[in-house]
């Protein structure tokens, strides 16, 4: 069975909630306050109120935010059955490597293909990008 | 208890017939109210004042409307069912193809230019275009004649056109030079016409224009390809009918071709009936309304003139039912789709592929095509499973690029739409109607407390209403009259979650008596269907209004959509098709 993930509808407003949790600034420009969330429920609440329309799978207990400094690495590591998980969605025969809908736009508006060969090198670029990116 | 409690509900005043008189409310062409137009009194109100009579009312309208569609974005806690294997907010016992089998119905009962709810107003271009019900319009357009850019040459030496087009599917990386199969709807460019090029250029051509009768029918991948399905299957009863015929005589193949062509669309239509009848409202609808209505003449309550029985002629769609109660199969749409056995898409994506959306990715690709066990029951397959009914949609209905805000509520959405599209449209209260309905079927409204007892029935919207305040942040207010005026698609998937033993699982009275109330009326105004005879009897009779002998004969007694995809599988000859069809 595999295990569902998060699933957010609308990118540029979840990106924007970010900003406003990380800032203190109300990037979604409406009148509703952005305090951090403590719990998933209010993570839920808040990803209402911004209209993200995400999709949380009850699976998800708590919640857990971490700041980020300028002078300290942080490698946030993913879980390794979500590893695991990932990878053998990729072993299956015929699987494609999924990509959230705006990298779309990125490439000139073709659904963007992972070639077969492509798979795994592209599965671990993206883990290691995202570990050290900073989300910034 | 509830039955004492009729009298309560049918102490508002109601109409009978007289309430068409009495009514100032506007409407628009192709439709109507049901049960009569609602007399000023007996009409939706949002804080007491009547939208319809008040347009300088509007924005109050709008801005309860999306605090209603803020409080409905909390998650259902659902209670577990029977379906061991299911999740507890799917429902075990309608599988998803009949969510966009619903859409479908939805397109060959209605078809507007633009949204009431975006309109602003009735009058604003909201005029019913569809004037014969379920007679599948929505597939057939105006027929070879009047529609010949969705039929295609029948073969290089017959110009005649009695088989509907089809399209190649695309691979994604290798395309096989025989040529893709003939899996998605037919789709072309349009840059030579419109001078508008979406191509990208040495790339991708894009194909902006699907060749289908309703272009709804390509409102996304899932809606496509059941239009292909029954495109294909269409077709195939067409070359069964080839098969058969004898066009030695002279002008023999001019006179073939319509004869051909009427034939297979009223086998299709009778097949198409027979689902509806016997599978679809079987699982959607409550099991005391279902009993009440399933019979080839059951008796009706909304006939639009009872002088004239429930005949189709200027046949007109009721607020009531296309602005409330059949938006319920919004609610079933999943948020993500196992579509065959390599591709799991979700809804964002899958509501993204469409011609208008997505040219320059079209035609579908094997990752869109349908394996139809993964959206219907076949052989002891376990298909995607559709929402349980209640006042929530799912997440990827609230895609910005799709559905856009469009008012000042700067509200994303289709649940918004829904809503506002209710608000404005001047229909029933749910009060009023409900004892407009007790007024004729008493036993109905007798058989759901919810129903019955006003009192219940407030106390439990409030209670629902006030549950969770951090969604919407309704006021004492707005709880107050949305509790005693709910707006009618709103009510319709609360009694769905909240009537005992429906759970979600089937629409409660009201909704079902809305809708059997239009869709058995509408299959009954067939004359091939009010004889009770048996669908292979219709097949013999509908054979013979074109040919001696039954040519119709070797199609099976179908009555679900399962058997109907069996059907389409070998007459199509796709049983081992790749991608899988089945």
């Amino acid at each position: 069975m595999r295990i569902e993930r998060l699933q957010v509808t609308n990118h540029e407003r979840w990106g924007k909630l970010v900003k406003t949790w990380a800032t203190g600034t109300n990037y979604l420009e409406d009148d509703n306050s952005y305090p951090i969330p403590t719990t998933v429920d209010e993570f839920k609440e808040q990803l209402a109120k911004a209209q993200v329309f995400a999709t949380v799978p009850d699976r998800f207990k708590h919640i857990k935010f971490v700041s980020q400094e300028q002078d300290t690495i942080t490698v946030k590591l993913p879980p390794k059955v979500m590893i695991e998980d990932s990878e053998a969605l990729l072993s299956e025969p015929g699987s494609t490597y999924p990509l959230p809908p705006f990298y779309k736009r990125l490439f000139n508006g073709i659904d963007p293909v992972i070639p077969e060969e492509e798979k795994f090198k592209v599965h671990a670029e993206r883990i290691g990008d995202y570990t050290l990116s900073l989300c910034a | 208890m509830a039955v004492q409690n009729v009298a309560d509900a049918s102490s508002i005043r109601t109409s009978g017939l007289c309430a068409r008189d009495a009514g100032t409310a506007a409407t628009a062409p192709g439709f109507r109210h049901f049960l009569g137009t609602p007399a000023p009194s007996q009409r939706f109100r949002a804080f007491g004042i009547d939208p319809l009579s008040s347009p300088s009312h509007h924005a109050k309208l709008r801005g309860l409307m999306h605090r209603l569609s803020r409080r409905m974005d909390a998650a259902i806690k659902w209670p577990p069912h029977q379906g061991r294997s299911a999740e507890h907010w799917e429902n075990p016992f309608i599988p998803s193809g009949y969510t966009y089998l619903l859409q479908f119905i939805a397109h060959d009962l209605v078809h507007s230019a633009i949204p009431l709810s975006v309109a602003g107003g009735l009058g604003r271009g909201t005029t019913n275009a569809r004037h014969t019900p379920l007679r599948l319009e929505t597939l057939y357009g105006s027929g070879p004649v009047g529609s010949p850019h969705i039929y295609a040459l029948d073969a290089p030496n017959d110009d005649r056109r009695t088989k509907l087009r089809l399209g190649r599917m695309r691979w994604k990386e290798n395309e096989p030079a025989t040529g893709c199969p003939f899996r998605d709807i037919a789709r072309t460019r349009a840059e030579n016409v419109t001078g508008i090029d979406r191509s990208i250029a040495g790339v991708r051509v894009a194909l902006t224009e699907p060749l289908v009768a309703d272009p709804r029918n390509d409102d996304h991948a899932v809606m496509s390809q059941l239009t292909a399905l029954f495109a294909l299957l269409h077709n195939g009863l067409v070359d069964i009918i080839r098969r058969q015929e004898d066009n030695t005589r002279p002008n023999g193949r001019f006179g073939a071709a319509y004869k051909r062509f009427l034939c297979a669309r009223g086998a299709l239509t009778a097949i198409y009936h027979n689902i509806l009848r016997k599978d679809l409202m079987r699982r959607v609808i409550h099991p005391a309304i279902y009993q009440a209505y399933c019979s080839p003449n059951p008796s009706f309550i909304d006939c639009p003139d009872p002088a004239e029985g429930c005949a189709i002629g200027g046949w007109e769609i009721p607020f009531e039912f296309s602005h409330g109660a059949f938006r319920f199969g919004h609610a079933m749409v999943r948020h993500e789709y196992r579509i065959n056995d390599l591709s799991l898409h979700d809804l964002n994506n899958t509501l993204e592929k469409s011609s208008a959306n997505d040219p320059v990715n079209m035609p579908l690709d094997e990752t869109w095509m349908v394996q139809w066990s993964r959206f219907f029951e076949i052989n002891g397959s376990r298909p995607n499973l559709s929402r349980r009914i209640g006042p929530y949609l799912s997440d990827g209905l609230g895609n910005d690029q799709i559905f856009p805000a469009f008012d000042e509520t700067e509200r994303v959405g289709l649940l918004y739409r829904d809503l506002l599209g209710a608000g404005l449209a001047g229909m029933w209260s749910v009060d009023a109607l409900i004892a407009e309905i007790g007024q004729r079927r008493p036993h109905f409204v007798a058989m759901s407390r919810l129903l019955a007892d006003r009192a219940y029935r407030v106390s439990q919207l409030r209670e629902w209403l006030a549950a969770a305040p951090a969604y919407g942040a309704l006021s004492a207010a707005d709880i107050e009259t949305l509790s005693n005026d709910p707006p009618l698609p709103f009510f319709i998937l609360f009694e769905a979650m909240q009537q005992p033993h429906a759970e979600g699982l089937h629409l409660g009275p009201l909704g079902s008596i809305i809708i059997s109330e239009v869709i058995f009326g509408a299959l009954a105004s067939d004359p091939r269907l009010a004889d009770g005879s048996s669908l292979s009897e219709r097949m013999a009779g509908i054979s013979r209004e074109f040919y001696p002998a039954n040519l119709l004969q070797e199609i099976p007694d179908i009555s679900s959509m399962a058997q109907l995809v069996e059907l389409t599988s070998e007459i199509a000859e796709l049983q081992h098709a790749v991608p899988a069809f089945l």
